[in-house]
């Protein structure tokens, strides 16, 4: 078929054509630099945030978060950012590889400037998205579009195609509960953030995170509040339709897989009141009364956190013994009736992969043990399936420990505390590891903090309250 | 002319050629992963040699040789490790931009995480380097922000 033939020969040389009058050909000095260059309208520039450091001299002394008793720090001139707007969807990879492009012919160096000054932006993000967290702010101060970074639509896709490994955690230290001093596993480093998400005059404690986001209560259990740690995205949840202001349990879901979706907050108190908050419609709503097989009153366990699983959330209960759960896909309310394991204490809900488990604290003839365990589903019986090695569990002997977990999700950190000694250990579920976490001191500081109370979050850079 | 081709798709090979003349014999599987490659082969057909102005000698080969292990189902972390063990980053960078080039997802990935990884520890000013851009801030904004993030800073030796 001739016709054909000639078609082709064509379009070879019309691709030929094209590609001679777009490429650099480098002759090697250097190692090759096969690119064509790209001409797009630079990005649009964003307002940069200006923050005033926050410094604050609170003195404290107390020893549990749940009792935490504040004086007013001081307070400080503070402007929250507006959301950036994201600019407008950027064309895709393949696309851009068959784009215009300058021919040139000069020196290799000015050449090769001249080409990475082009260079396609998200061919940098897919970078940039897989840096750690630290790196990522470091890195930010390349250059004003890798600042703005956290505004883009194409960056956040290339972040949400990279999961977290591990989580960090957010704690409230004895001395300043209103900086979170951030512990990162993948680093075993504290990082101390000169900027507090939060507003300074708010005292607030994390009780729940999802997706990235850790919801905050405040102290007199009146107001919720969401923000990411990492960004300063932050958001005072609309107020609550109850009159009394007891102590409540507070669960936390995403809708989907990522925090762009949307999530979901559930608070329940101890006589049965309960009520969902949709980020997507930015309300709370009762969707109906808990059943009566639920027994009132609710005796909640208030330190231990709910654990999600899918879209069902779990609060630990005594009186009878056990786990209450609620799905807030169906909105079907369940009690599970679990005798819990003797001499324990400060025990706490976590979970890993599907699987509930339960950490806390074994106390026989003054040895004390941390002890896992793990709910097996046909019998409703907890199930021991590790110990603190021993060693660590000898350090109190003989002392009255109290125990609080961080964290809920595949890795614990836990912080045991007795007269003298502030011990911080994380156990990682899948490996079964527990491993010593180096004491957090500020920066310039030389005492160790106390870590009164915290959550663990999975770092979401793009994650919006 | 069209194609009867005689043997079957998987057993043939594609010829590349690269920007600076040379030509590199790939199996038509492997080709398909690069989807640059086959929306020409699609184009031109694939008794041609395709023509690969933006990819050169000096990388191809170790492009072929990744899917080559692709297709075989063989590509482990110890392979990709040794893959690039002897890459100096900006070797690695010319892969990449290739890879790009390319449209060949499984590397451009594995290459980004590479990447990132060799940049983790590097100073800010390697990275502007690294990927030729210009620092746009004036110095007082720069140590304005570097103080804002000091934390991500702290302990951090930068390597140039």
């Amino acid at each position: 078929m001739e016709g054909l033939a000639m078609l082709k020969y064509l379009i070879s040389q019309l691709h030929q054509l094209f590609h001679d009058s777009s490429s650099i050909l480098l002759q090697q000095q250097q190692p090759s630099l096969p690119t064509t260059i790209f001409l797009h309208p630079p990005p649009p520039t964003t307002t940069t945030t200006r923050w005033t450091s926050f410094d604050s001299e609170e003195d404290s002394s107390v020893d549990d978060c749940c009792d935490l008793v504040m004086a007013a720090g001081k307070s400080h001139s503070f402007r929250i950012s507006e959301p950036l707007k994201p600019p407008p969807a950027k064309k895709p990879r393949k696309d851009r590889s068959r784009g215009k492009s300058l021919g040139r012919s000069c020196s290799s160096e000015v050449m090769e400037q001249e080409i990475w000054k082009d260079f396609p932006e998200d061919l940098f993000e897919a970078v940039i998205a897989r840096l750690p967290i630290a790196a990522f702010f470091r890195f930010r101060s390349v250059c004003r579009q890798w600042d703005s970074l956290l505004a883009s639509q194409s960056f956040s896709q290339h972040c949400a195609q990279v999961p977290q490994e591990n989580p960090w955690f957010y704690t409230i230290t004895h001395e300043n509960v209103n900086s979170g001093a951030m512990y990162d596993p993948s680093l075993k480093k504290w990082h101390h953030p000169s900027i507090s998400p939060l507003p300074t005059k708010l005292i607030v404690l994390p009780v729940a995170s999802a997706g990235g986001l850790v919801c905050f209560l405040d102290i007199g259990h009146r107001n919720f509040y969401v923000c990411n740690p990492l960004t300063q995205s932050f958001k005072e949840l609309p107020a609550r339709s109850v009159k009394v202001w007891s102590r409540v349990a507070v669960g936390m879901t995403v809708n989907g897989n990522s925090a762009g979706s949307g999530y979901k907050i559930l608070w329940v108190g101890c006589n049965g009141e309960y009520e969902v908050y949709d980020s997507v419609k930015n309300s709370w709503n009762r969707p109906g009364n808990i059943p009566g097989s639920v027994k009132l009153p609710l005796s909640l366990n208030f330190r231990s956190q709910a654990v999600a699983i899918d879209s069902t959330l779990y609060f630990m209960r005594s009186d009878p013994e056990g786990v209450v759960s609620y799905d807030v896909a169906t909105r079907v309310w369940t009690q599970y009736i679990i005798p819990a394991p003797l001499h324990l204490t400060d025990h706490t809900l976590a979970e890993y992969d599907g699987q509930i488990m339960l950490v806390g604290l074994l106390t026989k003839n003054a040895a004390t043990c941390v002890c896992i365990w793990e709910l097996q589903k046909m019998t409703l019986l907890w199930k021991e399936v590790d110990r603190m090695p021993n060693i660590w569990c000898l350090d109190f002997y003989g002392k009255h420990v109290r125990m609080t977990c961080l964290g809920n999700k595949g890795l614990l950190m836990l912080s045991l505390r007795s007269k003298q000694m502030n011990r911080l250990v994380t156990y990682n579920i899948a490996r079964k590891e527990w491993l010593k976490v180096p004491g957090c001191v500020v920066p310039h500081g030389k005492k160790r903090q106390w870590i009164a109370c915290g959550t663990a979050f999975y770092p979401c850079l793009t994650a919006v309250a | 002319m069209a194609q009867e081709a005689s043997s079957s798709t998987s057993s043939k090979t594609i010829s590349l050629k690269t920007g600076d003349g040379e030509i590199f014999e790939i199996e038509a599987s492997a080709a398909k992963q690069m989807k640059t490659v086959q929306r020409l082969i699609d184009d031109l057909g694939d008794d041609i040699t395709i023509p690969l102005h933006n990819v050169f000698s000096k990388e191809l080969p170790k492009i072929i040789e990744y899917y080559k292990k692709d297709i075989t189902g063989e590509i482990t972390k110890d392979f990709e490790a040794e893959f690039v063990k002897d890459l100096n980053d900006d070797e690695v960078k010319v892969l990449f931009l290739a890879a790009n080039y390319l449209d060949a997802n499984k590397l451009f990935e594995f290459l980004s995480q590479n990447i990132a990884d060799r940049l983790e520890s590097k100073s800010v000013e390697y990275v502007r380097k690294y990927f030729g851009v210009e620092n746009d801030f004036t110095p007082e904004e720069e140590s304005k922000l570097r103080e804002e993030r000091a934390w991500s800073f702290r302990g951090i030796k930068e390597d140039e």
